[in-house]
């Protein structure tokens, strides 16, 4: 008999509302519905109505996490349309800005995966390193998220000589506790046979779906508009694109914290390196043209896309997140695998998609519920701690 | 090197292109006619190993038109394609969704913010839209009537 398990849609945790609906039989998904759509804000619309200096703060609230993507590809957006020029100091300014926010929604994901897979030390350590990286955003920003920090031609807010030599500490006492966190990932058996083989997206299911990011990365695939498409002072420092020819969920895991060992990295490289200077050209005008404008967020490519007639606001304005391609995906990944394993699945994407809560299994023939959201967890954690045993862990 | 990869493209697609505008080395924008449109949707995507990026819908005062981003990472440029709609008041293109996964969505969500009909879409039912917006409100259109039967215009 086929069992219909609803996920979602709407959690505190989530930005981005999604439903799922697994449909099991037995312990096996056998097929998905994927349905989103549930808090459409109509930001495109309403951008139509906004200046373009509104615009870099309302596309600021497309994203909780990964705020700063949406606006660093807004602005080079506009930056292509007019033909801006940006001073050196304020790309350093944007890059730095941007890695910060890389490092703390990958350590967020992390702490989220190994809660789900009954890991909470992994959840407890990954949040607790994530606090100095929101700490020194609030210093440099004046906000642990939403920035505020870009603006067409340069960025808002200059970085203090004080916050410079900060950063450099705080990525300095970061580093080790990445790498014993990678360690601790790769070394560990139970995540082996926890994680190896299950969710498989092949390189050629990433061409077919053009997913991006971590997601793509993670099969082998080596995109990266940082490396592909340089914007900000990606080009000016040496920095690698992370890839894994595992094509699973163990492989998405080790891209992210080695992308995290990278972003570190990269802002101490800016923070050593950021020439002096201005931080805005101030830009007066946009002509009628079009603009398109991509940054890597952390879960893959944010595209802008924007047409000017001439005025002070776009005839028209396309933003796209990454989970819009990436989230498709996840016919191919979980179909096949066991309902223990979904929770993992799904959220291998980092979907930002947090909700447990609102997870129950129907039976589908009298709608009766007879899972809880919590019952799923404990069978993902259960078979954690089933394998753990017979490890001798 | 940009030049080349966008010039080799507009060579190999011929006739198929009727117009080429280049933004700058990193942009390149081509007009292609609605029945050409899958045939280089296909080409760009399977032969050219294309990534699609996404595609953005308008209506300008001449009609409704779609322009489809090509993404050629390996080569820092972005090929967007602008396919017009024929007919203004009930605009269709031709869906690449069923050739191309990627194009699922989109096309799903241009129809239902923009009213634009996909024919072949193997499954064309509402991504965004509410169960209760009213028929015929497509909030990405220039001239809406809204839910309170006003007309507004932006």
């Amino acid at each position: 008999m086929t069992s219909i398990v609803p996920i979602g849609p709407f959690h505190p945790l989530q930005e981005e509302p999604e439903h799922f609906r697994l449909h099991v039989d037995g312990e096996t998904v056998v097929d998905i519905d994927i349905n989103i759509g549930y808090n459409h804000r109509g930001i495109e619309k309403l951008a139509e109505a906004r200046t373009y200096d509104q615009i870099v703060f309302l596309v600021e609230r497309i994203c909780g996490i990964c705020s700063t993507s949406h606006p660093i590809a807004s602005v080079n957006a506009m930056e292509d349309a007019g033909n801006i020029e940006v001073p050196e100091r304020a790309l350093y300014i944007r890059t730095i800005i941007a890695e910060l926010e890389r490092l703390h929604s990958h350590l967020l994901w992390a702490g989220l995966a190994g809660h789900f897979l009954g890991y909470n030390t992994v959840f407890m350590w990954a949040w607790k390193y994530r606090e100095p990286l929101l700490d020194i955003c609030e210093k440099i920003t004046g906000n642990r998220n939403h920035y505020a920090m870009m603006k067409p031609g340069g960025v808002r807010r200059d970085i203090k000589p004080e916050h410079q030599e900060e950063l450099i500490k705080v990525m300095d006492e970061l580093m080790p506790k990445l790498l014993m966190l990678y360690n601790a990932v790769a070394d560990d058996p139970v995540l082996h046979s926890r994680l190896k083989g299950v969710g498989i997206l092949t390189p050629q299911d990433i061409h077919d779906h053009c997913a991006l990011g971590p997601t793509a990365r993670a099969s082998g695939v080596a995109i990266d508009v940082r490396r592909d498409h340089p914007y900000a002072a990606y080009d000016r420092v040496e920095w690698n694109v992370i890839t894994h020819p595992g094509c699973d969920v163990f492989a998405k895991t080790v891209v992210r914290l080695l992308e995290c060992v990278e972003a570190a990295k990269i802002v101490k490289l800016c923070a050593e390196n950021m020439p002096e200077g201005e931080i805005d050209s101030k830009p007066t005008e946009i002509p009628p043209a079009e603009g398109i404008g991509h940054a890597e967020a952390p879960r893959g490519e944010t595209f802008h896309y924007l047409r000017s007639d001439g005025t002070n606001r776009p005839a028209r304005y396309k933003a796209r997140a990454p989970t819009f391609m990436n989230i498709t995906t996840n016919t191919d990944a979980v179909i096949g695998e066991s309902i223990s394993d979904a929770t993992i699945i799904l959220a291998a994407i980092d979907p930002c998609y947090c909700c447990t809560e609102r997870m129950a299994v129907y039976d589908a023939k009298s709608g009766e519920k007879t899972l809880t959201g919590n019952d799923l967890v404990r069978m993902s954690q259960q078979k954690t701690e089933r394998i753990r045993k017979e490890f001798g862990l | 090197m940009n030049q080349t990869v966008a010039d080799e493209v507009i060579a190999e697609l011929g006739s198929k292109v009727k117009n080429v505008f280049v933004h700058n080395r990193r942009r390149v924008y081509i007009d292609v006619d609605p029945e050409d449109f899958v045939d280089t949707a296909v080409y760009l995507w399977k032969d050219r190993h294309a990534r699609f990026a996404i595609a953005s819908g308008l209506e300008t005062t001449a009609g409704f038109e779609v322009v489809y981003h090509f993404a050629f990472d390996r080569n820092d440029m972005i090929l967007s394609v602008r396919v017009k709609a024929r007919d203004k008041e009930r605009p269709s293109l031709p869906s690449v969704a069923g050739r191309i996964k990627a194009f699922a969505f989109i096309e799903r969500e241009l129809h239902d913010l923009l009213g634009m009909d996909f024919p072949g879409h193997p499954d064309l039912i509402p991504l965004l839209r509410a169960e209760d917006w009213p028929e015929d409100f497509y909030p990405l259109r220039r001239t809406n009537v809204g839910p309170d039967g006003k007309e507004s215009s932006t």
